[in-house]
């Protein structure tokens, strides 16, 4: 009798429980409404790219020895996110880069919206450590003569071989939105006793003069612009890499 | 000893990925590209052979000109250029023998 009503309250009390589970179940399902919380975590993004908004700001120069702006050179500046084409709209005088001078381009640069990087490492000029150097190759030589482009027929070939520069890369920041990047190009002593011994005088039969039909706009209007002579139109892709400002880079030449 | 190789595989694989990682976040490229027209100062001389010519033509009018007024003189022109010409032949000659 007593192990029945035992029986009967266990029953009860899982019963009441079993029910009042139930209804808690049934309460929260009632009330429940999924929300989802997303997350991306990176590492952090460095984009530095050129500048499209301060387009005055790009410029060519021809510099004395120590890399101070004496001559500016007109010259075209085209640019996309991470590339720069620079298109000269006159000669460089050769006797400049023979005299030591260098040749400078600067250009603005600017980092993108999702660079989480803003702060870049600047580097100074330092002419006295020696720069990487690049050989520019000729892409074409002629002969100007009363502003007409002629070919230099058995004078080519000279006139054609590269010609090495070392290369120095300098960044500087006047403020956080005024990022500006210089390359500087130098003519090696190599280079400048091989451009030494070209010829200095070219005399030509008029019979053998024969004049360049394919030249392009550009070219077309260097050539109007300049004295007799000869031109060699030089072609080259120099890498510029900006390093995050704290990365342990050598504040040198690179 | 295998347990040892293995960790330390590990480890070195670890802090080379890490390393890789680190370099790429710490530098972006650029690049710049351009054609640079170099002058160099040559002298051009042109010669102009139809004027050349021309001025051979008139040199040789000039020359009959001369040669109408004194008659001597050309002849004693003459003269010496035939017998330049035939010392000349008689060199060759002896070189031939």
């Amino acid at each position: 009798m007593h192990k029945k009503s035992m029986f009967s309250r266990r029953s009860c009390v899982f019963l009441i429980l079993f029910l009042g589970m139930a209804a808690m179940g049934g309460t929260y399902s009632s009330w429940y409404s999924t929300i989802f919380a997303e997350t991306k975590v990176t590492s952090g993004v460095m984009d530095v790219i050129f500048s499209s908004k301060v387009s005055e700001k790009y410029s060519a120069y021809i510099t004395d020895i120590n890399g101070n702006d004496e001559t500016p050179l007109e010259a075209e500046f085209n640019t996309t996110d991470k590339e720069l084409e620079v298109v000269f709209k006159e000669g460089l005088p050769v006797n400049s880069l023979l005299e030591g001078k260098l040749l400078k381009l600067e250009f603005p640069l600017d980092t993108s919206e999702d660079s989480t990087v803003n702060k870049l490492n600047h580097t100074e000029l330092e002419l006295t450590k020696t720069g990487d150097i690049i050989e520019l190759q000729a892409d074409r030589a002629m002969m100007i003569y009363n502003g007409v482009g002629y070919s230099l027929d058995e004078n080519k070939e000279a006139f054609t071989q590269p010609l090495q520069f070392e290369v120095y890369k300098t960044l500087d920041e006047e403020s956080k939105s005024d990022i500006r990047g210089q390359i500087y190009l130098k003519m090696t002593g190599e280079s400048i006793k091989e451009v030494g011994d070209l010829p200095t005088k070219l005399n030509v039969e008029s019979e053998a003069l024969s004049e360049i039909a394919d030249l392009d706009l550009n070219e077309y209007e260097l050539i109007g612009t300049m004295v007799d002579g000869v031109m060699v139109t030089y072609s080259c892709e120099i890498p510029f890499d900006v390093f995050q400002s704290g990365s342990k880079v050598e504040k040198s030449v690179r | 000893m295998k347990k040892k190789t293995y960790i330390v595989t590990a480890a070195t694989a670890f802090v080379l990925l890490f390393s890789i990682t680190s370099w790429a976040y710490w530098k972006d490229e650029l690049k710049v590209k351009s054609t640079i027209p170099v002058v160099y100062n040559v002298e051009v001389e042109i010669k102009e052979e139809a004027e050349s010519k021309e001025n051979d033509i008139i040199i040789k009018s000039q020359r009959e000109d001369v040669n109408a007024e004194n008659p001597k003189e050309s002849v004693e022109e003459k003269t010496e250029a035939e017998s330049e010409e035939n010392i000349e032949s008689i060199g060759t000659e002896s070189e031939n023998e």
